[in-house]
């Protein structure tokens, strides 16, 4: 370790897995930076995470790892972005190889991520999701994601009709 | 939670929500379709129904819009007025019935106070209408060199009581205030109040003393530039002039800090050649010049020369032969040229400066024939707003932030930041720059701003999209025989159909979105670097390449023209097999 004031924090997941970390590193996770703050002495219990199990967390963490020392959005440009952002779906090299994943643990990862509020990981979930769905037609976006088709013929023609303008945009 | 329950339905709303925003309109559509979950869904969320309508109306979300900025001067006004996805929908759809039927909020008539000349220019904040030689004085030079001697602009109020308390309203040009025109709070920063410079409603003058403007382009919203084409009288040579490219700042009238040389010369010419014919556009660092005598058959002075304005470097270092003017960005790197003689469009492709490469042809899309008994004497082109060149998109933090790891600690995450950290009174891109700057110095202190608040009107949500503007072509066809008249045609194509068209044939390279990136990455180093030299004290001529070798367009040889060369001849042989088969559809009107 070069730095060898970096303060471990341990964890604990809902599988029981339990993970040591340099402070950092953890402080991608909104949540849990937030939650360390309101500590102001040093604790030996693990956090618990129950909403996060081992693998997953295991995912998360390299994320993080990779991450680190990156600076964190600020609210305020976190609100800005949200307003006025260009829905770009690129997402950088080393996030690709990342999230490539099966479609479970990629869900998995995207509702850690929102648990954990770390707010990048979350942006290449959801651009992921996206991009799979990008230039899809219907039928295939159902199968891709295992959804029924619950529109009678009728209610489909109907559908096209109303939005025949949105077809070639 | 057990996992197999995991399916994309089952995901929480709002983050169903958040991955379907990042979806263009067409696969919101075919989600639209899918089952009732997304249907009502979709028909239901604000967010997502604002994307479908932006669509329909041809805008795209004006990505420096901030709510937050400094341009709130009434804090009795609901600051927050269009910060919602709701408000911003409620915007649109009374901007779109504001147009649909053609019902401005309020018009408001502008004298226009100078003799004008020919050239003019509209953006949607901005009227500019060139001044006569002499107009405000009385002199008019008394033949010489003609064109005009400044470029007056105009700004247009965002709200009426703006204008009414400095205006006259005896008009002979009628200014109509568009009709999306709402409630918007803009008001001048404080640093342009304090100059008194752009105040809307009132013409302000952009010239430059000694030199006659013959032309200009602008790129206001993505550089805060306006490119002038003046011509300046050669010392002790009678009716000798030389041509030149002179970059501005709209916003001060100064010559542009981003610029290296805010000169380029362009050639020498003279009065004998008669006044020259200028198509000029501008998109991320490319600069697009054709200049032609049309006095004169054939000229060897007409010339069509792509520059990176940044640099005052040419891509083009053998000149592409023309012989009409007209030209339109597609993207940053291709451009549309309409070829009179071969009776085609042309496409170019323009490199970025770092990759050392000159611009090559690699499309001809030929027109059907037309008519025996007509040949085509003028065709041009335009097409606005135009593109933002990719350089200039740093509002994307989130692909640049992957670019820049590892160097946060360096003044490029200061760089990084959105518009919306602009200190109060500081419009982005405008007014920052040091006044009276002097030319071939790069002494600007503004590059955070300058490269980061690129478009100039953050109080719109909304920018009309450069993808689905029209391109409009016009053509004139002298007649061959006896008897016919002559006969004009205009045809138009949304700049995204063409180059869904071109993009059939002119495969983009593989790395190309590495090469964007790649660009962008540099760009920042280069304001990087250049404010750690400024730092040190050294001033003077900054030296901005990071690395120089690979940087510089000396490498440009024999050998590469040479395979360009052939390339070009190769390209149209295939070209020749392509147009057999191609008839594009918007040409078919013509048959």
């Amino acid at each position: 370790m070069a730095a060898p004031a970096t303060q471990q924090i341990k964890i604990r997941c809902n599988d029981e897995k339990e993970f040591t970390v340099d402070r950092d590193v953890l402080e991608r996770s909104v949540l849990i930076k937030n939650m360390l703050e309101d500590v102001t002495e040093q604790q030996d219990a693990p956090i618990p995470l129950p909403n996060v199990s081992g693998p997953v967390m295991a995912k998360v963490l390299e994320y993080c790892t990779h991450h680190r020392g990156e600076p964190l959005p600020s609210a305020d440009t976190e609100q800005s972005q949200d307003e006025t952002r260009k829905r770009t779906t690129d997402i950088s090299e080393w996030d690709q190889k990342f999230i490539t994943v099966d479609q479970e643990m990629l869900f998995e990862i995207i509702l850690a991520a929102n648990y954990l509020d770390i707010k990048s990981l979350l942006d290449v979930g959801c651009k992921t999701v996206a991009n799979m769905i990008k230039g899809k037609t219907p039928e295939e976006i159902r199968k891709l994601f295992n959804i029924v088709n619950d529109f009678t013929p009728e209610e489909e023609a109907q559908i096209k009709k109303e939005n025949e303008w949105a077809e070639d945009r | 939670m057990p996992s197999s329950s995991l399916h994309l339905l089952t995901l929480p709303l709002e983050i169903l929500i958040t991955i379907l925003t990042y979806l263009p309109s067409s696969s919101l559509y075919q989600c639209l379709l899918t089952c009732s979950h997304l249907h009502t869904l979709i028909l239901s969320s604000t967010p997502l129904l604002l994307i479908f309508e932006c669509s329909l109306a041809d805008v795209e979300f004006n990505p420096s819009y901030n709510p937050n900025s400094s341009y709130q001067c009434n804090p009795s006004h609901n600051s927050n007025a269009l910060r919602g996805s709701q408000e911003k929908l409620k915007y649109l759809r009374e901007r779109e019935k504001a147009w649909r039927e053609f019902t401005p909020k309020w018009k408001k008539k502008v004298k226009v106070e100078h003799r004008p000349t020919g050239i003019y220019d509209l953006t949607p904040n901005v009227y500019f209408l060139g001044r006569q030689v002499g107009s405000n004085n009385g002199d008019f030079g008394g033949g010489g060199d003609s064109g005009s001697d400044a470029i007056m602009c105009l700004t247009f109020p965002e709200r009426k009581e703006e204008l009414e308390a400095e205006l006259a309203t005896e008009a002979e040009v009628e200014v109509e205030a568009e009709a999306d025109r709402l409630g918007c709070d803009e008001k001048e920063g404080g640093d342009n109040d304090v100059k008194g410079k752009r105040k809307a409603g009132q013409w302000k003058e952009i010239g430059l003393e000694g030199k006659r403007i013959k032309d200009f382009g602008t790129a206001l919203e993505e550089h805060d530039l306006i490119a002038l084409v003046v011509s300046e009288p050669i010392e002790n040579q009678t009716d000798s002039y030389m041509l030149q490219i002179a970059l501005l700042r709209y916003s001060t009238g100064k010559y542009h800090d981003e610029a290296k040389s805010p000169i380029i010369p362009i050639h020498e010419y003279s009065l004998s050649q008669g006044p020259p014919s200028v198509s000029i556009e501008i998109v991320g660092e490319n600069l697009g010049l054709i200049v032609m005598y049309p006095h004169i058959w054939e000229d060897d002075d007409d010339i069509f020369v792509i520059y990176d304005w940044k640099l005052g470097t040419t891509k083009t270092p053998t000149p592409i032969d023309i012989t009409n003017i007209g030209l339109c960005f597609l993207t940053e790197t291709l451009l549309v040229h309409p070829n009179r003689r071969d009776e085609s469009l042309d496409i170019y492709h323009i490199p970025y400066s770092f990759e050392n490469q000159p611009v090559t042809l690699v499309l001809q899309l030929c027109f059907p024939t037309i008519s025996r008994d007509y040949l085509i004497s003028t065709l041009s082109c335009r097409g606005e707003p135009n593109p933002i060149g990719d350089s200039s998109l740093t509002t994307d933090l989130a692909g640049l932030s992957s670019c820049i790891t590892g160097t946060t600690s360096s003044p490029i995450s200061t760089t990084s930041t959105p518009s919306s950290s602009s200190t109060p009174g500081t419009a982005p891109g405008i007014g920052t720059s040091t006044p009276g700057t002097a030319p071939g110095i790069g002494t600007s202190t503004s590059h955070t701003t300058t490269g980061t608040g690129k478009y100039a009107h953050p109080s719109r949500p909304f920018t009309s999209s450069p993808s689905t503007a029209l391109i409009i072509f016009q053509m004139d066809l002298h007649p061959q025989t006896d008897g016919l008249t002559p006969q004009s045609f205009e045809f138009v194509i949304h700049r995204n159909t063409l180059l869904g068209e071109v993009r059939k044939y002119v495969k983009e390279r593989e790395d190309e979105e590495a090469r964007r990136k790649e660009n962008r990455r540099r760009r920042k180093e280069k304001w990087r670097v250049t404010e750690v030299v400024e730092e040190e004290g050294l001033g003077g001529d900054v030296d901005v390449d990071v690395e120089g070798d690979k940087d510089g367009m000396d490498g440009m040889g024999e050998a590469e023209n040479n395979n360009e060369e052939s390339e070009r001849r190769s390209i149209r042989e295939r070209l020749k097999e392509v147009q057999n088969e191609y008839v594009p559809e918007a040409f078919v009107s013509f048959g």
